[in-house]
């Protein structure tokens, strides 16, 4: 898989790079949403932290969902954002840090099946 | 016979009452001017008739005593006094010499009397004068000295009658003062009358300030309204002259009465001027000595109001004098110290201290403060002296029992620690969710390179640079959470205050890495605008970093409603006379002009979260540390919270 993640704590980015990488996926890392529309990829699913500088989590999930091609998207969360740890938004599922590979592999897939089944819902 | 009328022509030229004797002292001739003075006819009723036979008592032997000196070659000398045939009572003074006759021998007596009753009015005057004088000094009352003023001034002149009226402090009404002589009744009907342009002659020379004569009281005008009065007492003419105090304030009239219509001669104004003078002196030496009275009870009130011990100590720490409004309380009692040194009285440890201070202070415009603590070890008091030069030679030791506001300074320590404390817990109990992002960032790395490691073991050929790259990060993270961890303890620490020096920049950025999570989850911006080569502050890390973290908070709650993008807290320092502040501004809608001091009042708050107390014990914080805090708004828009801390004093 192709995988994005969106992380401004380096720390975190090359920890969840490295993970992913060693479970066999291409990954491409970014320190914010900006970074990413600057020189915005393809891929099959997006990593994003909630608290970011600038663009947040779910303001940039807001803005992919008004696009016409629904990425795939998995927001991370610190607990430090007021969420709910076992909520999703649509169908965006979070993920609380620290999390173990288990659980981001299940939330990839989660997002994947829902942003499918949402796609398929419409005209498709 | 030739050189008798020569005689008889000098005798009948001098301006004396001249009479020869007989050698026996009988009267044989009274020249004219003698006949004058006696207000006598002619001389037939006193001739042949013996000198001394006029007098009686004592005069009469003083009298025959200066016939018998002349007698004997000498001259005699006495004095006597004499009523006139028309009543008036004159004084002379006599001297009886010797005449010698052709043959050598004595043969006659020559009397010369000289009129002295003006000399002894003078003098009586004189006397007189004296003891009003006496009398004002020694404190007599004001009523004693000018009943005596009066009676004096009407000694001066015959038929004469005085008053003194006192102008009350209103300026308006007149109050009897001083009038022996003059009937009581009359005196009563003119006690509380108005002062006027008419109102006879004291009240209308109070008035307008100046002397008012009135020859004829049955005809002046200006005695319309009391004109019965007066006459019905027999009274005709009245000139009255004001009383002036130095800065010309009308105290009251000095007057003169006649019982017939007459205008003053110079010397009888000459006399009002000099009665209202001492009468003048008398009111002001009386309101004086009054104001001096209350001045002395005020300080004796004062002196009984003051919980505080007074000692009077020379400059060498002898007590010479002690005020205390309970000396039960003192240590020592004061016979068991006045009189003795202060390092005979206290133990060494206090007295030195004390000793060196009062040496010090003495003769200089300096207050020496000294704090020591006396009594035993169960029930030991705090004292501080406060001293100060009261003569050149002298110290004044003023000394309060500081105890109690010790006692309570330290429970307000103990209770501002403790309510400091709970605002950190409270405050980092908001900031929870951001704090658990502190820790969950590092965590979530350490999980994550640990994943990655053993997923790297399972490969044929790991590649072991990047597993020790992994493990690298996995040490660096975890210390990163301990270090978030050690943070939180130390401001949820409740420790004693640990006074050391600190750089004011490092409270700064150690707060912002604190609250760094919550800085970014609540889309704010920090800007630093930090001097570089501060002076250090002497400061509790934890209590300064609480005080900024509040700012910091409110500066986040003031932008709530900010645009994101404009959500901007700067934090400056800077440092100028002797203190370093730390500021930091908001661009919130900033704080009502009225209410920019009650925000550090207790339990008032405009934010949406907290108690309110964050503020209020900010500034008991920055107070404690000898700082201020204050809260001013921005030319363009949002507050700025400026705290002022003092500098280190080196050593």
């Amino acid at each position: 898989m192709t995988l994005a993640i969106v992380d401004d704590d380096q720390d975190v980015r090359t920890a969840l790079a490295r993970l992913l990488t060693a479970m066999g996926h291409r990954v491409t890392v970014f320190a914010s949403a900006e970074d990413f529309e600057a020189a915005p990829v393809v891929v099959d699913c997006m990593i994003v932290d909630v608290r970011l500088p600038g663009i947040n989590g779910l303001e940039f999930r807001q803005k992919l969902r008004s696009q016409s091609a629904s990425v795939p998207l998995v927001l991370m969360t610190g607990d430090g954002d007021r969420l709910n740890r076992d909520a999703r938004i649509g169908d965006t599922p979070i993920v609380s840090k620290p999390f173990d590979d288990m659980t981001l592999t299940a939330a990839i897939a989660d997002a994947i099946l829902a942003t499918k089944a949402t796609a398929g819902g419409h005209a498709h | 016979m030739r050189t008798d009328d020569l005689s008889r022509q000098i005798v009948e030229s001098i301006g004396d009452c001249v009479k020869i004797l007989t050698l026996d002292g009988r009267i044989q001739y009274i020249n004219n001017v003698g006949l004058r003075m006696l207000e006598l006819p002619a001389a037939e009723a006193l001739l042949d008739r013996p000198l001394a036979g006029f007098f009686e008592g004592d005069v009469r032997k003083a009298a025959e005593s200066a016939v018998e000196e002349a007698r004997a070659n000498r001259h005699g000398r006495f004095q006597y006094e004499m009523r006139t045939s028309s009543g008036v009572v004159k004084w002379f003074d006599a001297v009886v010499t010797p005449m010698t006759g052709e043959s050598g021998a004595i043969s006659h007596l020559l009397a010369i009397s000289r009129d002295i009753t003006a000399r002894r009015r003078d003098e009586a005057f004189r006397d007189s004068q004296h003891e009003v004088l006496e009398m004002i000094a020694t404190g007599s009352s004001l009523a004693a000295v000018l009943d005596r003023l009066v009676l004096m001034v009407e000694q001066r002149t015959d038929g004469m009658l005085c008053t003194v009226l006192l102008l009350d402090e209103d300026g308006t009404t007149a109050r009897h003062g001083a009038a022996p002589s003059l009937p009581a009744a009359y005196m009563r009907a003119i006690d509380g009358l108005p002062i006027g342009p008419t109102a006879g002659s004291c009240g209308t020379a109070m008035h307008f300030g100046r002397r008012i004569i009135v020859t004829d009281i049955e005809t002046d005008p200006l005695w319309a309204q009391y004109r019965e009065v007066a006459l019905g007492f027999g009274l005709r003419a009245c000139w009255s002259t004001p009383i002036f105090s130095p800065q010309r304030k009308v105290l009251g009239s000095f007057a003169m009465y006649y019982d017939q219509p007459r205008s003053p001669t110079d010397a009888e104004i000459r006399l009002i001027e000099h009665g209202a003078n001492i009468a003048r002196i008398a009111i002001e030496h009386q309101r004086a000595s009054q104001a001096v009275r209350q001045s002395e009870a005020r300080t004796q009130a004062i002196l009984r109001a003051i919980p505080d011990w007074m000692f009077v100590m020379s400059a060498d720490g002898v007590f010479l004098d002690c005020h205390a409004r309970d000396t039960s309380k003192l240590v020592v009692p004061p016979a068991a110290f006045l009189g003795r040194n202060i390092r005979d009285v206290l133990p060494p440890s206090v007295a030195e201290p004390l000793a060196q201070a009062f040496m010090r202070v003495c003769g200089t415009d300096n207050e020496a403060k000294v704090e020591y603590t006396l009594g035993s070890e169960a029930d030991e008091r705090i004292y501080e002296a406060s001293i100060v030069s009261c003569d050149h030679d002298r110290v004044l030791s003023i000394v309060r029992d500081m105890t109690d506001r010790k006692r309570a300074e330290l429970d307000a320590d103990a209770n501002r620690r403790e309510l400091a404390h709970l605002s950190r817990v409270a405050m980092l109990g908001e900031m929870s969710g951001t704090l658990a992002h502190e820790l969950s960032q590092p965590l979530a790395a350490v999980l994550s390179n640990a994943q990655a490691a053993r997923l790297m073991l399972d490969h044929a050929a790991p590649d072991l640079e990047q597993l020790r790259l992994t493990l690298d990060d996995i040490i660096r993270n975890d210390r990163r959470a301990g270090a978030v961890i050690d943070r939180l303890r130390a401001l949820l620490r409740k420790g004693d205050i640990a006074l050391q020096p600190i750089d004011p920049n490092d409270v700064v950025k150690d707060v912002i890495d604190l609250a760094y999570g919550e800085l970014t989850s609540r889309r704010v911006a920090v800007r630093s605008d930090l001097s570089s080569g501060l002076p250090l502050v002497l400061g509790d890390r934890v209590q300064l970093q609480q005080v900024v973290l509040n700012l910091l908070l409110n500066g986040c709650d003031a932008m709530n409603a900010t645009p994101a993008s404009d959500r901007q807290l700067t934090f400056s320092t800077a440092t100028h006379d002797g203190s370093v502040e730390i500021a930091v501004s908001d661009r919130g809608s900033g704080i009502p002009s009225d209410q920019l001091e009650r925000v550090f009042e207790p339990f008032v708050t405009f934010r949406e979260q907290g108690l309110g107390l964050g503020l209020a014990i900010s500034r008991s914080i920055v107070t404690a540390h000898g700082g201020s805090i204050r809260a001013e708004n921005n030319a363009d828009g949002g507050a700025t919270f400026r705290c002022q801390l003092p500098v280190a004093q080196r050593g």
